[in-house]
């Protein structure tokens, strides 16, 4: 049988010298299922998007059929290759069915809005991924748009479908369903590869595993071979431990939310009477699937949003008329949910990303001393063990897990009384996400309050003292340890 | 290719163009190195040349500031009129000398200039629109003003400044580079300076963690329109010296936002790129005797703006993914 894609010694040198590929070959085949794995920064997106053709390798040759290498994303849409992207990249302003239609129209696929209309319709039943196709993007959660995503990508990659970390925003449930479709659609003849991290949903997915390090493919391993010890042996080069999981002894209340209604900015209530508490010392989980108003609930909690009705209290004082900043300087720390844009400034240094937000909160209001800055950053990315090349690289050049690594670091760096942090283990490798893990409990065990919103579950219930569940708005149960994972599954649909 | 070889590039593209343009001219293409060497070894020229530069690098100092906030504001020009008719109004109306007039120039500007920033902070009107706008105001207003209340004599003018008032080229020039040594050191060393730059770039991380939407806005409005009031203290007593009725404004203001553009919206660039726009349009006047219409230069210069915006825009594509 011949390979749908073929590629040959792929080298990819970026401009400010990091060689993120060297040297990896590899062959796809149709009916197959492909996992790569690989821990942040080990070259995986880079791999994928030079055989996507979004970007160009520096040496190498890659081969479409029996065609030449694409040259450019839209070549490679108009043979059926396709990306669907981490984060998901669609036009805010449209509407689900005219982002779709205009990916179908780019990629040479000529149909009429009824023609897009019936084809966004009838994938969406056959492959149960439900969208409602005249939504506005703008108005959808993160778990919706990665749907549309994935739907634009059955639609266009009718070939070669790669899946960028597509269960980032997913929960446990939904992970299980997008499993079963890539293998459906290998299924129907189709080369389909997963990146991932997470060991068990590659090998629950894969026919065959590729494993990548430091920029090269280090493993091609059948289903039957691959164990989780030589997949992770494959990553690391040595098996790393499990983090510990809390045991804590909670003090006073340090946050607490009353009554809580925010409005949707689409009409309607996000928020409809939350209530919590976060005492000292523990991790208050918030379970939820994407979407049922966790970002509104993070952003009214910060300052960015005005609640409509309720109060919310920092250390017993109402913070409700403040703005972000002064939250942040009475010991408020937030891990936001997207990276570059809201935790960080693409543009700026690392150094600026990092001891900017430190300084706003208890550094002089005026004046930036430089040499302070460097020591301040310098301190955050030796401790959450930042991989940079200097503090002066611009801080969109970190690879994502970098990126989170310096914002967690940054954020427990202030000696926060509350962490507000929504997902921050999302699309890191099996290493980052253990330290994240560990660092929030440990700073919930130096006597911060933590609120964790989190889709993962199972991280949710390794270390939450409670999980409360958040569905439509509204807190539909509580619950405490041992957690009982399907009560609480029941209660993500509740509402 | 780096930042720096996209303005090199531009400014090459700009020259090249303007040469090609004076193919069909009676001097030919090489009248323009010509005129532009004459320039820059004659003292009496170079004299002209700082004047003419020191109030656009002053205004494109402060506009490069607000642009690295993301406030893209154009309203330079009327506040640079309407800066410039203050200080005369205290020099020659009032009789007000010392540092009168400067402060004069100075609040001026800066409250022209807060009005799209107030308008943009509190009911999100686009600051690119009202800034225009209020440079038609302040073109109506200064006419207004000129015609009526502050007309000297049988034509439709001010009076005058002295020439005694008159800044020395020198000293306009120190004050253009104190302008924007101390913009650029207010974005490298001072916290508001840093957060106007992650505003540019990232507004929810500056809103979330470093200022208010309304705070940043507004010290980016007023410090642009601060420098412009002195811009437009050094247009007054640079080479302007006085009013007559303008059907459009003179255009100095606009030549600051190219300046800030081509500098690459750093204070120091703008400098820069202020200094090579006004020694073009010296060596414009040279051409004209020979039969060079005056905006030649102008178009060099917008060419070279055009050219590396481009380049840079196309650059930073390439180096995002």
């Amino acid at each position: 049988m011949e390979p749908l894609l073929e590629a040959r010694g792929i080298w990819k040198v970026y401009p400010n010298g990091v060689e993120a590929n060297r040297g990896v070959d590899v062959e796809l085949y149709p009916g197959q299922v492909y996992a790569l794995l690989g821990e942040n920064g080990a070259g995986k997106t880079t791999l994928v998007k030079i055989l996507s053709g979004v970007e160009k390798p520096t040496r190498g040759m890659i081969r479409l059929g029996r065609g030449p290498a694409p040259s450019s994303p839209l070549q490679a849409q108009r043979a059926g290759v396709y990306m669907v992207p981490q984060h998901p990249t669609l036009f805010p302003n449209l509407t689900v069915l005219e982002d779709i239609g205009l990916a179908l129209r780019m990629a040479g696929i000529k149909v009429s809005r009824e023609g897009a209309r019936r084809l966004i319709r009838d994938a969406s039943a056959r492959y149960g991924l439900t969208v409602d196709p005249d939504a506005r993007i703008e108005g959808l959660g993160v778990g919706e748009r990665q749907r549309v995503e994935v739907l634009k990508g059955i639609l266009v990659g009718r070939r070669v479908l790669f899946l960028d970390e597509p269960s980032t925003h997913m929960t446990p449930g939904e992970v299980d369903t997008l499993v079963s479709l890539a293998r459906r659609l290998a299924g129907e003849g189709r080369a389909i590869v997963y990146i991932t991290h997470r060991i068990e949903e590659a090998l629950a997915v894969a026919d065959k595993v590729l494993v990548m390090r430091r920029g090269r493919l280090v493993a091609t391993l059948d289903r039957e071979e691959a164990s989780r010890d030589k997949v992770l042996a494959a990553m690391f080069g040595r098996i790393p431990g499990r983090p510990k999981p809390a045991s804590t002894r909670p003090g006073g209340e340090v946050l607490r939310v009353e009554d809580l209604w925010v409005p949707s900015p689409h009409g309607g209530w996000a928020i409809r009477g939350v209530s919590l508490k976060v005492r000292a010392g523990e991790v208050l989980g918030v379970a939820g699937i994407a979407g049922n108003g966790q970002r509104e609930l993070v952003e009214a909690i910060v300052g960015l949003t005005k609640p409509r009705r309720g109060k919310i209290l920092l250390n017993g004082i109402d913070i409700g008329g403040l703005p972000p900043q002064a939250r942040m300087r009475m010991g408020l720390a937030v891990v936001p949910e997207e990276r570059l844009g809201w935790a960080v400034a693409p543009g700026l240094s690392v150094c600026l990303n990092t001891a900017l937000p430190l300084l706003a909160r208890n550094g002089s209001p005026l004046l930036l001393r430089r040499s302070y800055a460097k020591m301040l950053a310098g301190k955050v990315v030796r401790e959450a063990r930042v991989k940079t090349s200097g503090l002066d690289q611009p801080v969109e050049t970190l690879s994502g897990g970098n990126i989170q690594r310096l914002v967690v670091g940054r954020e427990l760096a202030a000696g926060p009384r509350v962490v507000v942090a929504m997902n921050p283990a999302a699309g890191l490798d099996y290493n980052g996400a253990s330290m994240v893990e560990s660092m929030l409990l440990e700073t919930a065990a130096r006597g911060a309050g933590v609120l964790l919103i989190d889709e993962d579950l199972d991280l949710l219930a390794r270390v939450s003292s409670r999980i409360v569940v958040l569905s439509r708005g509204t807190l539909t149960g509580e619950f405490t340890p041992p957690y009982d994972v399907e009560a609480i599954g029941r209660a993500m649909t509740m509402g | 290719m780096g930042r720096l070889g996209a303005v090199a590039a531009g400014i090459a593209l700009g020259l090249l163009a303007g040469m090609i343009g004076l193919l069909v001219t009676q001097p030919g293409p090489l009248a323009l190195p010509r005129s532009l060497a004459a320039v820059i070894t004659s003292p009496g020229l170079l004299e002209n040349v700082v004047r003419l530069a020191a109030p656009i690098a002053v205004a494109g100092s402060g506009l490069a500031l607000a642009y690295r906030a993301g406030f893209i504001t154009i309203g330079s020009e009327g506040q640079m009129l309407l800066a410039s008719l203050a200080s005369l109004y205290v020099i020659s109306y009032l009789g007000v000398g010392g540092p009168g007039p400067l402060l004069a120039a100075l609040s001026v500007g800066a409250l022209w200039g807060l009005i799209p920033g107030l308008l943009r902070a509190y009911a999100g009107v686009n600051e690119v629109l009202s800034s225009l706008m209020l440079n038609y105001i302040a073109l109506s207003t200064v006419n207004y003003l000129v015609s009526t209340s502050l007309r000297e004599g049988a034509f439709t003018q001010t009076r005058f400044i002295g020439e005694d008032k008159v800044l020395a080229a020198p000293l306009a020039l120190g004050i253009a580079v104190l302008a924007a040594v101390g913009m650029e050191s207010f974005l490298r060393y001072t916290m508001p300076g840093a957060a106007m730059q992650a505003y540019g770039t990232a507004p929810r991380m500056a809103r979330t963690y470093l200022s208010t939407d309304r705070r940043i806005i507004l010290q980016a409005a007023l410090a642009s329109g601060a420098a412009s009031g002195l811009a437009g203290f050094l247009m007054l007593t640079g080479f302007q010296r006085g009013f007559t009725a303008m059907s459009v404004t003179p255009g100095y203001g606009y030549m600051g936002v190219l300046a800030a553009w081509l500098g690459l919206k750093s204070p120091i660039g703008a400098l820069g790129a202020a200094l090579l726009f006004s020694t073009l349009a010296t060596a414009g006047f040279l051409l004209q005797p020979q039969g060079v219409p005056g905006s030649m230069a102008l178009l060099v210069q917008a060419l070279a703006v055009l050219g590396t915006v481009t380049l840079v825009s196309r650059g930073g594509r390439g180096w995002s993914s």
